[in-house]
């Protein structure tokens, strides 16, 4: 009883630690432009208005930069689930020399910092012309979540017992066929999110996206170059429209997030 | 329905030889109980039978189709697993038809027939649209059987089917399993380590040990007439006894106070094979074995005792009657027509 009296508050806090910023967002976001500077702050908006959302809609690139965000997130998930899910099954399946190696290396991607790798990126990019497009940022953000669908993969497909896969051979199957038949679908809810996952990743994604696009910012980009000469409200307005869709996300993979924890779903 | 034939399956993992030189032929229909203590092999060879496993070298033949270089799909063989291996995603029904749609064998309608005659056999027709996460150990066991069975497979492979099934449900199976691969005229190999199991199913069983065949006959022949000494101790329960015998004269032996005629050409020493239902009491007097009784088990049915002869043991089942406890002497003597030699080095038996 004790125990799960801690637990709870400790849960309420962890909460409101989230919450409450994202409430304020939201509050100064549909509250009007003169809520944001009001002092003290209401908890309660006096009114609720489109008018800050309106006007952030309004300014002229937002929408090229939410296009190309959501386009550039597209390309990530689609390219770290492509290549990230054989690599997975082939670290679950197989076993090769430099295995254990080959793990360690693909975690290493992350030992590089992005600071570092921007300019000959950039140097690279301008050289075989796919500078300042989508596609450029969308492989930086793929190297990004690579390791995260290599790994999350992998033990996905150790989780489907390999005399399942057997099973299909002998009843017929290619290789392949036993793969889409078996281990995909066994596999799929979990593969769901970790394509979410890298969704999310390149959707927050920041410094690479800045230094690798001039005209075509993605949102992050975008919001971070014209924060400085922007009011106020319209920094709240973007910074809701920059969490909403990883929150929405997030909420909507939870029961596979929670069961690749280990924890039970109520 | 058609025969295997192994020859000669070498295979290692690394340095552990796993398979040393492994031949036998199953005939058409028949069925054969791979048997051994855990780790013999009896896995790797049936796996590499189905194609999931690669030999170093050798030849498996079914029929007159030399198949080990032939991915799985193309052996014509099917397998039911240790852990039953049935799709959680689909049901019953997907389950024991999805071997029939892969190989595209006629129109859903005449797929549908065949899993409704696989699942009758095996009795689970009324479990047809449920998951197989809703089943017990039991039932999962009967899909996988069906699965099996309904792609009707020139060659059944089994992996320790029944292995994970509690002793009453196991008994039960058995039985059915027995009855229903009857019908079904399958070759069948099947893999237990469970000698019970092995002798009541069994047309032939082929004895595993270290990787290798150590006797391949029918289980009564294997009872009767051990080719070694770890056959004779590992099948049988109490297993044989084993007596250190001394040559007297050529062709007769010592055996503790007995003189027993043994085989003409052996060497001094031998050992005498003799199971423990193949002793029998002596009333005093006369040469016999002599035995002070440590334990005595009364099953019901008969009576096992343990003596101690000669600071070895030795193990005697008897009448259910026999008034007997521990610390007497007990005298036996075993049956003249019983009596089976081995030589100490070689570990194979000794005809006489
Ligand atoms: N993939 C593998 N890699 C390395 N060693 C293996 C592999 N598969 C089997 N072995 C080894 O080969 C030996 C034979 O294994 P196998 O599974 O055939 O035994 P088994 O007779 O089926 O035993 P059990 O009754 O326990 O199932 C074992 O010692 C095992 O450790
Ligand atoms: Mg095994």
């Amino acid at each position: 009883m004790r125990t799960r009296l801690l637990y709870a508050t400790l849960a309420v806090i962890a909460s409101i630690w989230v919450l409450v910023p994202i409430y304020l967002l939201a509050v100064s976001a549909f509250g009007g432009p003169e809520t944001i500077n009001a002092w003290p702050k209401s908890l309660l908006p006096e009114r609720v208005s489109t008018e800050t959302l309106a006007f952030f809609f309004g300014v002229r690139g937002v929408w090229n930069a939410i296009l190309n965000s959501i386009l550039v997130a597209a390309l990530t998930m689609v390219m770290s689930i492509l290549l990230g899910a054989p690599a997975g099954y082939a670290l679950a399946r197989f076993v090769f020399p430099g295995k254990d190696g080959y793990r360690l290396l693909v975690l290493l991607t992350r030992a590089f910092p992005i600071a570092i790798l921007a300019l000959p990126l950039t140097v690279r990019f301008i050289e075989i012309g796919i500078y300042d497009t989508p596609l450029a940022v969308a492989l930086v953000h793929t190297a990004l979540a690579l390791p995260f669908a290599i790994l999350v993969s992998s033990s996905l497909f150790m989780g489907v017992p390999k005399e399942l896969e057997e099973a299909a051979w002998t009843l017929g199957c290619t290789r392949f066929q036993a793969f889409r038949k078996v281990v995909w679908p066994l596999a799929r809810p979990g593969i769901a999110a970790t394509m979410i996952f890298a969704f999310v990743v390149s959707w927050n994604e920041v410094f690479a996206a800045s230094v690798l696009t001039l005209r075509e910012r993605t949102l992050t980009a975008f919001l971070l170059t014209s924060l400085n000469e922007s009011p106020l409200h319209f920094r709240f307005a973007g910074g809701l429209f920059l969490i909403v869709p990883a929150l929405i996300f997030i909420f909507a993979v939870r029961r596979y997030l929670f069961s690749m924890w280990g924890i039970a779903n109520r | 329905m058609a025969r295997i034939l192994v020859r000669d399956i070498k295979k290692t993992f690394g340095k552990f030889v796993a398979l040393k030189s492994v031949s036998m032929e199953v005939a058409d229909g028949e069925f054969t109980v791979l048997l051994g203590p855990s780790g013999c092999g009896k896995t790797t060879l049936l796996r590499i039978i189905a194609g999931l496993e690669t030999a170093d070298r050798g030849e498996v033949w079914i029929g007159e189709r030399r198949i080990d270089r032939l991915p799985p799909r193309a052996r014509n063989i099917a397998m039911v697993f240790q852990n039953y291996a049935v799709f959680p995603h689909m049901t019953v029904f997907d389950n024991i038809a999805f071997g029939l749609r892969m190989q595209k064998r006629g129109s859903e309608e005449e797929i549908r027939r065949t899993v409704e005659w696989a699942a009758e056999l095996v009795h689970i027709e009324s479990q047809l649209e449920k998951y197989t996460g809703q089943l017990s150990g039991g039932q999962r066991q009967r899909v996988a059987v069906a699965r099996a069975l309904a792609v009707r497979p020139q060659v059944l492979l089994m992996d320790e089917p029944l292995s994970n099934l509690d002793a009453l449900l196991r008994l039960e199976m058995r039985a059915e399993l027995k009855t229903i691969l009857r019908e079904c005229a399958t070759t069948t190999i099947y893999v237990t380590h469970d000698q019970v199991e092995a002798m009541s199913l069994a047309d032939r069983i082929a004895i595993m040990h270290g990787g290798e065949i150590e006797q391949y006959d029918t289980p009564l022949e294997i009872y009767r007439n051990p080719a070694t000494l770890f056959c004779g101790g590992f099948i049988g329960s109490p297993p044989m006894n084993f007596l250190e015998a001394e040559r007297v004269a050529p062709g007769r032996y010592r055996v503790g106070g007995l003189e027993l005629e043994g085989p003409r050409d052996a060497g001094p020493k031998l050992l005498l094979g003799i199971r423990p239902e193949d002793l029998e009491p002596v009333a005093d007097g006369g040469a016999a074995l002599a035995g002070s009784v440590l334990v005595v088990e009364p099953l019901g049915s008969h009576l096992l005792a343990t003596l101690r002869l000669d600071g070895r043991l030795l193990r005697f089942a008897g009448d259910a009657d026999l008034p007997l406890h521990p610390g007497e002497t007990l005298r036996l003597r075993p049956r003249a027509d019983r009596l089976r030699w081995f030589d100490p080095e070689s570990e194979r038996a000794v005809r006489s």
